[in-house]
């Protein structure tokens, strides 16, 4: 059993005799008389044996028979024990449990000449970890080229090993993820057809027996208002009145499906100036009889279709001019730049919301007034709220009762 | 041509409101729409002076009976009236193509359709006058 054995009288590291002890204890090299070294050789052999000791990895040395000759500072890191603790002692301690049989194996290979690189395994340490290494294991000839032993590097990669594991995982949860999310996506696809063709046909179909009844209930009142008492032409008013309440509705309802059917994505700008024009103009029979005054500010160009904006002023504006106190409407619309959106807003001098219902109000089908009091379908904030909010943009209202109310929206400029 | 009796009806009280001196000949489905053309033509007999025609007629579609018309010399110098329940721009663009004379929606309110009599006469005049 031979070792390798430095002589050194250099003060800085450790001592000869230590480094000799590491590699082999038995030996005592004060003695040193017997030892035909060169101080050359010594030279570099301290020097090797200095990066052997600086080194991070485990560097072991062992003999054919497995017993540990020699056991660096990067061994007792990784695996916990002390050279006292190792050296003399057989490699099998350090293994894992379910890889005894590789030792033999690896000495075999090594008694043959050769080399074992980067071979990745499991050790166990002195508290019973299992450790992920990878060894480079190489045989120790002697001068007439016998192998006599083995070098061992052991690099300890079970932290690389656990991030490989990991990302493997979160890969294989992220593409689950995928597959699921392309599924929904195909399902929602085809769930927003088919509401489409229901709209269609529900705005479309509808109206038609709707229209019986609207023109027949016309008829009845023009042709026989007369032999009818207040009853009878009370009953002919509700009906009529009930149908074309039907129609706004089923409108309000094609309105609303439309506007999920227009991809936001592909939307140009457009002069919102322009787009108020045409709500007024389309406002116009509202704004007359009610004598409202409707002020601007600058408006911008929007990314948006133009029948979403055309929507948005028309559903605003109008309620603003519907929604009136005693005094004529008078409402202000202005846009601002706020950061990545514009942010518009719609300050009119109507009646105003109570607080607590300022988000109610943009719910389907939700009013706060009953039709006697004032008309509408409970649909147009809804519309609103559903255009600015599939463009990546929010709508709110600032009011109090008697003080009219500013509705904001922002749009991403 | 009109499947649906109430809105015959409907034209019939229009026509009087305005007191439109007229003989109405009704035809329910397109298939049948299309004989008449054919077996007018054929027999050489004379043509109507203004066809009010739906889009939505049961077996042939009013479109198809358009086709039908431009098909023939004589019934191409008809005038023809839509009058139909679709507001869809699609279908008034197609039908413009077909050559029609005037499109028109049916109206939901009583007072609204009363007018398409107006509407008839003065088609009836000029055409007459021609």
């Amino acid at each position: 059993m031979n070792a390798m054995a430095v002589n050194s009288s250099k003060s800085e590291g450790p001592s000869s005799s230590e480094l000799a002890a590491h590699v082999h204890p038995s030996s005592d090299l004060r003695a040193g008389s017997a030892w035909p070294w060169s101080q050359d050789s010594v030279e570099i052999l301290e020097r090797l044996a200095a990066i052997v000791e600086s080194s991070d990895d485990a560097i072991i040395s062992k003999a054919l028979d497995g017993t540990i000759l020699s056991w660096n500072r990067g061994a007792e890191r990784i695996f916990g024990y002390t050279a006292e603790e190792t050296v003399g002692r057989h490699i099998s301690m350090i293994a894992a449990p379910d890889r005894i049989d590789e030792i033999p194996q690896i000495l075999a290979r090594l008694a043959r000449g050769e080399r074992v690189d980067h071979y990745e395994t499991k050790r166990r340490t002195k508290d019973g970890r299992i450790l992920t290494v990878s060894l480079t294991v190489s045989p120790i000839r002697d001068a007439s080229g016998v192998v006599i032993g083995a070098s061992k590097i052991a690099r300890d990669i079970t932290s690389r090993e656990q991030h490989r594991r990991e990302l493997e995982q979160s890969n294989a949860a992220l593409e689950t993820a995928n597959a699921a999310l392309e599924k929904a996506n195909a399902a929602l696809e085809r769930a927003n057809v088919d509401l489409q063709h229901f709209a269609y046909s529900a705005s479309h179909d509808l109206q038609e027996p709707l229209r019986m009844v609207a023109a027949y209930s016309g008829m009845l009142k023009s042709r026989f208002a007369g032999q009818l008492d207040e009853t009878g032409a009370q009953c002919i008013e509700y009906i009529a009145l009930g149908a074309e309440k039907m129609r706004q509705l089923l409108n309000d309802l094609l309105a609303f499906t439309r506007v999920s059917a227009i991809d936001p994505a592909d939307a140009k700008p457009i002069d919102a100036g322009e787009a108020l024009n045409g709500a007024l103009k389309a406002l116009d029979p509202a704004i007359h009889e009610s004598g409202a005054v409707i002020t601007r500010g600058p408006l911008p160009a929007v990314r948006l279709h133009e029948f979403q904006l055309h929507q948005l002023f028309q559903n605003l504006i109008g309620n603003a001019i519907r929604y009136r106190g005693s005094d004529p409407p008078r409402i202000h619309v202005a846009a601002e730049r706020s950061g990545d959106y514009w942010l518009f807003s719609f300050q009119d001098n109507g009646i105003g919301i109570d607080p607590q219902y300022k988000e109610q109000i943009f719910e389907m089908f939700r009013r706060l007034h009953g039709p006697a009091e004032y008309p509408g379908t409970g649909m147009g904030l809804a519309i609103c709220q559903r255009i600015v909010e599939r463009s990546g943009g929010r709508i709110w209202v600032e009011s109090e009762p008697g003080r009219g109310s500013t509705f904001f929206f922002t749009i991403p400029a | 041509m009109e499947d649906n009796p109430a809105d015959v009806v409907l034209v019939k009280e229009a026509l009087r409101q305005h007191q439109v001196d007229h003989s109405l000949t009704l035809v329910t489905n397109g298939e049948e729409a299309i004989d008449l053309i054919q077996r007018l033509d054929a027999e050489r007999k004379s043509l109507p002076d203004l066809i009010l025609l739906d889009l939505k007629l049961p077996k042939k579609s009013g479109f198809e009976v358009l086709q039908r018309m431009r098909l023939s010399d004589r019934w191409s110098r008809v005038p023809v009236m839509i009058l139909t329940s679709s507001d869809a721009q699609e279908d008034k663009q197609r039908a413009e193509l077909l050559g029609i004379t005037k499109y028109v929606v049916k109206p939901h309110q009583f007072e609204e359709f009363l007018e398409i009599g107006g509407i008839v006469q003065d088609l009836l005049s000029s055409g007459r006058s021609q």
